[in-house]
């Protein structure tokens, strides 16, 4: 590859073995779905009847729903934000009820379908001290099949974004390229590891990131 | 205009690198996969404290599903849902009034165990994929023959829905029965 491009033959190769890739997500999302789908169907003959149904809608709105569309992350982002907002304007001495946010319907809608649940469910188990280990296995389980679902989304990216920089090698910034890669991770765990291989260093200790928290147990 | 050698270098290497991160990837998925099935025998005990509360199930049958219970959660890594849905079939077997309360609880092991095999033999396949590529492109005269390609992907899969979706997207491979005859033979 004299100007750096790829042989045809192995551009044909990686299209290829992308759309394999990008089958195998669809399918491995699908199973690990189905799977947490029929662990709260065995949970639910232990698990008290209002715990039992908001744990099903937690499980619509964390992996189809809102949710899911929105991330995790940038729900939390939202609310972060909405909270600064706040401390500028109390710090700017605006009286409290003169105090004005500013938020996306989207990003709303998501924050308050998502997070009412999830307080539905912290308000379950305070309630009842018991539930708590009757519920970390099911909730484990949906985390799983969240975090599997965005680090396949990483891997599928990241060679994407990949290929497609290799149709013009002599414009590629390598160093911009894997800062892209490593950027598009979004557990603690998941960023280290693109560090180390990508870049050949830990992340910044302000590094966007934080491991998904999902309920304050 | 041709590319200077020490950005050939460096992108090659990019490559390599980005091989080694999905595939670090995909162990970390296979793992937590795994954990998750262990997570199941937690549900279980659960359900087993719930049958002889409401003395649905025997004092003898209890005893049995908790055995197969603590013999899997000592089983080795990647072994865990295979040893458990052996071991709750046999006792299915025996105990005829376990049949009911065992059977979803396997269905939803095989379930996890094959989210835990679809990891594995992703990594298998990405490996696959990264010979073949460095086949490619260290010869100028290797040329790319995709059957030869897609059936050793079909090698790295364990699970026929896998195998199938590898023939939607590379077509010509052989199909099911004449995979299982080149096995036999």
């Amino acid at each position: 590859m004299a100007d750096g491009k790829p042989p045809q033959k192995v551009r044909e190769l990686d299209d290829v073995f992308l759309q394999v890739l990008a089958a195998m997500k669809a399918e491995v999302t699908t199973v690990a779905g189905q799977a947490s789908q029929m662990i709260l169907q065995r949970a639910s003959t232990y698990v008290a009847s209002s715990a039992r149904q908001a744990l099903v809608n937690f499980h619509q709105l964390y992996t189809t729903g809102a949710e899911a569309q929105a991330g995790t992350l940038s729900v939390n982002r939202n609310v972060d934000d909405i909270f600064d907002q706040v401390a500028a304007q109390v710090e700017d001495g605006v009286e409290e009820s003169n105090i004005v946010i500013m938020e996306e319907e989207a990003a709303a809608r998501a924050r308050l379908s998502f997070s009412g649940v999830q307080k539905e469910l912290e308000a379950i188990i305070r309630m009842d001290a018991g539930i708590r280990e009757k519920l970390v296995p099911i909730l484990s389980n949906m985390q799983f099949e969240d975090s599997l679902r965005q680090r396949l989304d990483h891997i599928e990216q990241a060679w994407s974004l990949t290929i497609d920089q290799l149709q013009n090698p002599e414009a590629m910034d390598l160093e911009v390229m894997t800062l892209e890669i490593a950027q598009m991770t979004t557990s603690v765990a998941e960023r280290a590891s693109a560090y180390r291989i990508l870049m050949r260093s830990e992340p910044p200790p302000d590094s966007d990131v934080a491991d998904m928290v999902l309920f304050d147990l | 205009m041709a590319l200077s050698a020490s950005k050939s270098m460096a992108i090659q290497q990019l490559l390599d690198d980005l091989m080694e991160f999905s595939t670090e990837s995909m162990r970390w998925c296979a793992e937590a996969s795994e954990n998750a099935t262990r997570q199941i025998l937690t549900i279980l005990d659960f359900l087993t404290k719930e049958a002889a509360r409401v003395s649905s199930m025997s004092k003898e049958a209890v005893d049995a599903v908790d055995a197969v219970r603590m013999a899997a959660a000592f089983a080795v890594e990647g072994k865990a849902a295979t040893n458990l849905i052996a071991g709750l079939k046999k006792l299915a077997a025996d105990h005829s009034e376990v049949q009911s309360f065992i059977d979803p609880i396997v269905q939803t092991l095989q379930f996890q165990d094959r989210v835990t095999q679809m990891m594995d033999n992703i990594v298998r396949m990405i490996a696959a994929w990264s010979i073949e590529r460095e086949r490619l492109a260290g010869s100028a005269t290797a040329s790319l023959d995709l059957v030869a390609f897609g059936t050793t992907l079909l090698e790295c899969a364990t699970m026929v829905e896998e195998r199938n979706l590898i023939r939607k997207v590379i077509p010509g491979l052989p199909s099911e029965s004449d995979t299982a005859a080149v096995n036999l033979f």
